[in-house]
């Protein structure tokens, strides 16, 4: 089931938190929401969920309009960033919640209710918890349990608000993996908010990208960070150096930058100071200043090529660029729809 | 004994033991000591006479039900202090503190007066039927006016501890706003209620001052068991009074023992 937002507006009191955001996220997909704190992602869910009003504007879900529904008439799964389980009921209980409160007529049998519950612990893997408390559990093991409790009711779409970033970078990691090889089993229309570019490359189908309020740029991981639609994109998207040329500035990824003198235009290329090489790695990270205003350069080139091209620091070396990093708003296909450009 | 990062068990586990020792548990032996001196016969006499069960009853009755009306009404005024920001909401949360710093004898002259068939709500009351000033229902009133702060003092900082995300996922799970209520918020506040619940009955069944102007004292009525106490004290019946307090004391006791042990189970 799709979710689409038409023109939505927010604002509190004097600060835009929205200013006429329009997306699509298709149906199926794993849209991650990637922004800076504040750029009005969190927001942005929260009048999907119904648990906000917007200014104006439509939230649309699968082509019918909701705005002015309640977040209960909705049908969508919400996911807080603390969790927020009950704590006064067990893992089985909570999960059990959205299926206990519906009216007398549709509510199933309990013992339907029990084996749904049963059923959800598998998924989430936590089998056999179902009897603890939310306190006797670990981080991700709460997150987990609100995600069951969340598909329990068989939501049509899955908002989950920085679902990973109340736990430590281990557990983090895991858990993302985990999340995309369940989206993968159970294809369930999903959209997650994070600040992490490496959650959000790793993970999702699409990424858009907010800031200030408003869209900047909708498209896949690889169509953001190879052609983005702006200088805020290039810049959130992953590291970038800024190099001046002859004729003019030129952007490149670490990765994209050479230091072989064999490299073609290493002739005529600006010249570079090394300052300090870190090899830990596969890959080998070089620090360089550049011109008479020593302005940083950063170029990741393999282990081979480093012990190849036998550089140390102090090392005066030519900077080229494998590939430039270009601005390019009509680069992507969703930027039409995605912030009205 | 393992080693604390800040000192001073032993210290504090000796002035408290002083402080109840002297200040709770000395009076509460001299009261006992004094009802023993009246022999058993008196005692039973002073203690289960017709008019000394029905002040029991109202005393304790009375005071259960305006704590659970307090309770009631405390509720939900905790919960706009809490959660709301609202013009004159300081102001509010100021004067909920006002019936503790008046002396309680104010608090029951200003509710009499009002409540007479004259005062301002008596006078509305009359017509219907409802007589408040002299009655039983009186003292309920004056015993909810005393109690409110005490639970709306004891909710408060819970509530504004509460989690507000829990009531947003239950509501995203279908749950109406009741139901949340019902089912997400009053559970976990029920320790607090229990609490607020307590000390309002505690302090009712302790409350003279308010209670003797509007309740007018009529023996097997309105007489409350404090003032049949000060009543005996008039007439030189020390024993008497020490007998009554001995039992108010003993039943008080059993009473939150009970609301105590409610709590402890309840949180398990």
């Amino acid at each position: 089931m799709s979710i689409s937002v038409r023109n939505l507006r927010k604002t509190h009191g004097n600060f835009v938190a929205l200013d006429d955001v329009s997306l699509d996220a298709p149906a199926g997909k794993l849209v991650a929401l990637l922004g800076p704190s504040g750029s009005g992602k969190t927001t942005l869910l929260r009048q999907i969920a119904g648990l906000d009003t917007p200014d104006s504007g439509a939230v649309l879900l699968n082509g019918e309009e909701v705005t002015s529904l309640t977040p209960a008439a909705r049908g969508v799964g919400f996911v807080f960033q603390h969790y927020a389980l009950f704590r006064h009921m067990t893992v089985a209980q909570n999960i059990a919640f959205g299926l206990t409160v519906r009216p007398a007529h549709r509510r199933p049998s309990d013992k339907e209710i029990a084996a749904r519950a049963e059923k959800l612990l598998e998924l989430v893997q936590l089998a056999g918890l179902g009897n603890r408390l939310p306190a006797q559990l670990s981080g991700g093991q709460r997150q987990r349990v609100a995600l069951a409790r969340a598909l329990a009711v068989e939501p049509k779409v899955l908002l989950l608000d920085e679902p990973f970033g109340a736990l430590d970078a281990k557990v983090r990691k895991e858990l993302r993996r985990w999340l995309r090889r369940f989206h993968d089993e159970v294809p369930i229309t999903t959209l997650f908010v994070t600040h992490d570019r490496e959650e959000a490359m790793e993970i999702a189908d699409e990424i858009v990208v907010m800031n200030r309020g408003r869209i900047e740029q909708h498209g896949t991981p690889a169509e953001l960070y190879d052609r983005p639609a702006t200088p805020f994109v290039r810049d959130f998207l992953g590291e970038v150096n800024a190099i001046a040329f002859p004729d003019g500035v030129r952007h490149a990824r670490p990765e994209d930058i050479s230091l072989d003198p064999a490299a073609p235009g290493a002739a005529k290329a600006p010249k570079a100071r090394i300052i300090d090489i870190s090899p830990a790695g596969a890959l080998t990270r070089v620090f360089l200043e550049l011109g008479a205003d020593r302005k940083p350069v950063e170029a990741l080139i393999t282990r081979r090529e480093y012990e190849s091209l036998n550089l140390n620091e102090g090392d005066l070396v030519p900077v080229t660029l494998r590939r430039e990093l270009r601005v390019t708003p009509e680069a992507s296909p969703f930027t039409e729809m995605g912030s009205g450009i | 004994m393992s080693r604390r990062i800040l000192p001073g068990f032993g210290l504090s586990l000796g002035f408290t033991t002083a402080y109840l020792g002297v200040l709770v548990l000395l009076p509460i032996a001299a009261l006992l000591a004094a009802a023993a001196g009246a022999g058993w016969d008196d005692f039973l006499r002073a203690t289960t006479g017709n008019r000394a069960l029905l002040a029991y009853a109202l005393s304790f009755g009375a005071s259960a039900l305006a704590a659970l009306a307090a309770v009631a009404l405390g509720f939900p005024i905790a919960w706009a202090l809490a959660r709301y920001q609202f013009p004159g909401r300081r102001l509010m949360d100021a004067l909920i503190d006002l019936p503790f710093a008046l002396p309680t004898a104010v608090a029951g002259l200003a509710l009499t007066a009002l409540y007479t068939k004259d005062g301002w709500f008596g006078s509305a009351l009359e017509p219907l039927g409802v007589k408040v000033a002299f009655t039983r229902l009186g003292v309920f009133v004056a015993l909810t006016f005393i109690a409110l702060p005490f639970v709306v003092r004891t909710l408060q900082p819970v509530i504004e501890e509460l989690d507000g995300e829990a009531e947003e996922a239950s509501a995203s799970l279908g749950a109406s706003r009741l139901t949340t209520l019902r089912r997400v918020v009053l559970p976990t506040l029920r320790p607090a209620l229990v609490t607020a619940f307590a000390m309002a009955f505690a302090r009712g069944v302790g409350e003279y001052g308010s209670i003797v102007f509007i309740s007018g004292n009529l023996p097997n009525r309105t007489e409350i068991a404090p003032l049949l106490i000060v009543t005996k004290l008039e007439q030189y019946d020390y024993a008497g009074a020490a007998s009554i307090g001995a039992l108010m004391l003993a039943l008080s006791f059993i009473f939150l023992l009970a609301i105590n042990l409610l709590q402890r189970r309840a949180k398990s």
